[in-house]
């Protein structure tokens, strides 16, 4: 069996109001960075549990892997496929910002091998990507989803809704737009509200508000039938593809495959480990020289834990939790186990199941905290 | 037998009984510099926290008089709250004399009147101690012009102390032995003692704490209980030192504790009499009273799998408490539990906490609430104490509830407040004494049901917490009350009905629907709160459905962030108990008295 790398690029030119996600805007660390990240790489290399092992997808995110420059993806491409071998049709991906990409970047990132690109576009409406402190606007998220078609690249389109002020009607008009574009993935992702974000405290405060739960809801459901319409099928919560281009790198992380993280506050996931590396650039970098890596949690995932992680992830894909599989892994009847509380979902609407498949449905994926934790 | 002298403390809160119970304690050597804890009486950690005494104690010491007469000197000690009047009334019946312990710094308390009362009552000889004279803010004339008025006795006879410092214990001791009168009673007819506490011991079963009246009691005599007509015979008897300290007979006057392999704690009745001999000779102690719960509750478990824990866990309780009554009951809200009855809402509160605390377990307390007698059309009279078994209304002619005789000392500044009070909580006035002119005693008839929950908390406040309450049960009395019923989503939860005045109902179905809807956390589905009496639905609040609860971006592949939010979101599910479709937090069972303290 293959397995998955994500790479974690940490730097961003500015944060936007609603990102938690470890980043600097510091960019003077980037070739030490760099540098860095190349050891790592080395020292994974060693590792036996990976020798060997054939890879199946990479993934470039961050932070704004953007600012990268192609010679940069370059080399730390070499290195990886020194060090593993590729799969036939490796999935390799880099999340863009509509702002970074001009037409000779986009070439020397395709020439340093990546075949996927995420663009960061969130919106199509200025006021709400200024809410969001975007450094892009809509015009520039037109022209650089414009350069990946005429390149003829893959590409997937990020969106973001339930942003304060933003109406059901504005949302679907970006989602209609994107749609004409035609990304071949669309990832839309519904706002929340991140501890020690810029955007908690406005709306703490008062400045903003959320849209309520219910247009919140109805902005999901709406946008699901209109992506249906247009032949865009989901896959998980938050992600559509037309058929055979579902990001393969994500479906690793919703089906229990190995990864390996690299870069600071990346996770890794091998059986029966899963770690996580520091979120701190300086203390990424002094570990990783030091001892070739900087992991600041581990957690082994005990049987227990391994049977939450399955319900609470494959509960998240449309394909559903494969009763069968299920069984055959944890010894246990999923359906006797939680008959009652199926069948009170099922009754309202929130799930299906059948003898071989539970399945949420739209409504029941927008509340799937709720289901999954009495589930588990 | 008139070297023997048996008393209580009569004292408020803080006006320094342990202290005082310690120095006496420590000048006679009942027990050592090294043996001594701060305030032995008071030795449970909840009467500690709460500042009360619940269990009575007993402890006996030797004393050698100034002129070299030694005396046996017994003190037992009261509880101190409204929850336990008949307690300290027994206690006070084993004495001839009670110390009055009033702090210099505060003065008298109401509350201290009115045990004051009760001694009196019993021919108490009472001995007016002042105590912390050495507090800069000590008002010594002034506290001793208060007993003066009160007790109608001269200034020399009031004895000056300070507990604390160790000032004026001797003349304390003195008094004791040359105030208060021997022991009476006939030594040589048989025996009759008095049970006023009692404490069940794993190895020797029901222990009982007597105080002898008449006759003697030997080891391997065959005693019986007047209000059971059991026999048992006496295994060991003995005298309460810091320890209990065995000895070979109990005599006329004394005061101790007898084991007779009594195996039930419910046997050993505080009141009741013990005696020799034969029945029909016997003149039972007076005063004895059978035990009756004021209120009554539900408890169950959180989760219905510990509901053996929960069984387990009350019978140890009710080993040690005869005053706890508990039967099973199945509700259809909350499945397999236990109907319990309390003394009082203190009662009830320190049964929960060690429950919750000792036992650590999880419990469910539905809202408490008094017995009815309720006469059927049929003709047949039944007492109801769960709300849920009340019969329907057309099968009902009427129903009694049990109303108090309630006495409140207050200044009389506040009678004005202490009336309004009485008059929202349904009270029926009846008279007016002054008890000096800045104090007066008002009676008035009660229901049970009013004055159970806060009325005692909102009469303090309003008195500035001047005002005292007592109260005796006078019976029942019939009432226009109406059942109340709350619907979930149209079921109706047997757990939350609860029975009140007509007059009331609307109001309090109102508030009721309105704290649910607060306290049910949004469901998948609509939840409709309503409030009905009988078939017809007063007031209607609704809980919107959940609409959102996602994670819609995994956090990269930080799988285990994600499942951590999942298991936290699960674990606050513990504290909700399913009841039908929903879920309901277990707070909101005891949303009626959330309201009250509103």
């Amino acid at each position: 069996m293959g397995f998955s790398i994500y790479i974690h690029i940490p730097f961003c030119k500015t944060k936007c109001s609603y990102c938690d996600f470890f980043s600097i805007t510091n960019l003077d660390k980037q070739q030490t960075f760099i540098d860095t990240l190349e050891k790592e790489t080395d020292a994974c290399a060693n590792d036996d549990r990976l020798t060997g092992k054939t890879l199946n997808t990479i993934f470039f995110g961050g932070g704004t892997p953007s600012l990268m420059t192609p010679d940069d993806i370059y080399s730390l491409m070499k290195l990886i496929i020194r060090s593993f071998p590729l799969a036939s049709h490796t999935e390799i991906s880099m999340e863009i910002n509509p702002d970074d990409l001009t037409n000779s970047k986009l070439n020397g990132y395709i020439a340093a091998g990546i075949n996927r690109f995420s663009l960061g576009v969130q919106s199509l409406d200025n006021s709400e990507l200024r809410i969001l402190q975007r450094r892009h606007n809509a015009d520039s998220a037109r022209s650089a989803i414009n350069l990946l078609r005429s390149n003829d690249v893959n590409f997937s389109v990020d969106l973001i809704y339930g942003i304060p002020n933003q109406s059901v009607d504005s949302w679907l008009q970006t989602l209609a737009s994107v749609i004409e574009l035609a990304p071949r993935h669309i990832s839309m992702y519904c706002l929340t509200l991140e501890d020690g974000t810029r955007l908690q405290q406005s709306i703490n405060s008062g400045v903003l508000s959320l849209p309520d739960d219910e247009i919140v809801r109805a902005m999901y459901l709406s946008a699901i039938e209109m992506l249906t319409e247009s032949g865009f099928a989901q896959y998980e919560i938050s992600n559509f593809a037309r058929n055979g281009f579902e990001c393969r790198h994500n479906m690793a992380y919703w089906t229990g495959k190995p990864y390996l993280g690299l870069g600071p506050s990346s996770a890794s996931y091998i059986h029966p480990f899963r770690w996580k590396n520091v979120s701190d650039i300086d203390c990424y970098i002094t570990e990783v020289n030091k001892s070739g890596k900087a992991v600041s949690e581990i957690d082994e995932i005990t049987p227990d834990t391994a049977l939450r992680e399955y319900v609470m992830l494959f509960l998240r894909l449309t394909s559903g939790l494969d009763l069968s599989e299920f069984e055959n892994r944890f010894g246990i009847d999923f359906i006797s186990a939680h008959r009652e509380i199926l069948e009170r979902y099922y009754s309202h609407g929130l799930l299906s199941y059948d003898s071989d498949f539970v399945r949420l449905t739209p409504e029941g994926m927008f509340v799937s905290n709720e289901i999954i934790s009495n589930l588990i | 037998m008139y070297r023997l002298r048996n008393f209580s403390i009569i004292a408020h809160i803080d006006h320094g009984k342990s202290t005082l119970a310690d120095r006496l304690l420590e000048t006679t050597q009942t027990l050592n510099q090294r043996d001594m804890h701060a305030q032995v009486l008071d030795s449970m950690d909840l009467e500690q926290e709460r500042g009360i005494t619940i269990k009575l104690h007993a402890i006996r010491m030797n004393y050698r008089t100034a002129d070299g007469s030694k005396y046996v000197l017994n003190l037992i000690d009261t509880p101190g709250h409204v929850d336990f009047t008949y307690e300290v009334s027994r206690s006070l019946a084993c004495c001839e004399g009670a110390l009055l312990i009033i702090d210099a710094s505060q003065g008298i308390e109401a509350q201290t009147i009115s045990n004051l009362y009760l001694a009196l009552e019993n021919d108490l000889a009472i001995i007016p101690v002042v105590n912390k004279i050495d507090l800069p803010h000590a008002d010594v004339e002034g506290t001793c012009e208060q007993i003066i008025d009160l007790l109608g006795v001269e200034r020399d006879e009031i004895l000056l102390v300070s507990a604390k410092e160790g000032i004026g214990i001797d003349a304390v001791l003195e008094a004791i032995v040359s105030k208060v009168p021997p022991p009476s009673g006939n030594p040589d007819a048989p025996a009759r003692a008095m049970i006023f506490d009692s404490v069940f011991d794993s190895y020797r079963g029901a222990v009982a704490y007597v105080r002898i009246v008449d006759g003697e009691i030997r080891k391997g005599d065959h005693i019986a209980l007047y209000s059971s007509n059991k026999t048992f015979e006496v295994s060991e008897l003995g005298h309460f030192r810091l320890k209990k300290i065995p000895t070979d007979s109990l005599k006329t006057g004394e005061v101790g504790y007898i084991v007779a392999s009594i195996k039930n704690i419910s046997d050993t009745r505080v009141g009741d009499t013990i005696f020799t001999g034969k029945k029909r000779d016997i003149e039972p102690l007076p005063g004895f009273r059978d035990i009756k719960p004021m209120v009554y509750a539900g408890i169950y478990p959180a989760s219905s799998e510990n509901y053996e824990e929960l069984r387990a866990a009350i019978e140890k309780l009710k080993l040690n408490d005869a005053s706890l009554l508990y039967e099973p009951e199945t509700s259809e809200a909350l499945g397999f539990g236990f109907r319990c009855g309390f003394l009082g809402l203190l009662h009830m509160e320190i049964i929960q906490e060690r429950l919750t605390r000792e036992h650590n377990l999880a419990i469910v307390n539905t809202v408490p609430n008094v017995e009815y007698r309720v006469t059927k059309s049929s003709g047949d009279i039944i007492y109801v104490d769960n709300p849920a078994r009340l019969p329907a209304q057309q099968e009902i002619e009427f129903i009694e509830e049990p109303f108090v005789d309630a006495q409140i000392i207050t200044p009389s500044e506040f009678i004005g407040n202490v009336m309004k009070l009485t008059q929202e909580r349904r009270g029926i006035y009846q008279t007016t004494e002054y008890i000096d002119p800045k104090r007066a005693s008002l009676k008035y008839r009660l229901p049970l049901a009013e004055i159970i929950f806060d009325f005692y908390d909102k009469l303090k406040s309003t008195t500035r917490g001047y005002a005292s309450l007592d109260y005796d049960i006078a019976g029942f009395v019939r009432s226009d009350l109406v059942k109340l019923d709350i619907l979930i989503n149209d079921d109706p939860v047997d757990a939350l009905s609860y029975i009140l005045h007509r007059a009331k109902a609307a109001q309090w179905g109102r508030k009721l629907t309105a704290k649910l809807r607060e306290l049910i956390p949004r469901q998948m589905f609509e939840v409709v709160i309503q409030a009905a009496l009988g078939s017809r639905i007063i007031c209607r609040e609704t809980v919107r459905p959940l609409r959102k609860n996602v994670t819609a971006k995994c956090y990269g592949g930080d799988i285990t962030r994600k499942r951590k939010l999942l298991e936290r979101q699960k674990e606050g599910k513990k504290r909700l108990k399913q009841v039908g479709n929903v879920e309901i937090p277990q707070e909101a069972f005891l949303a009626v008295l959330q309201i009250e303290k509103d």
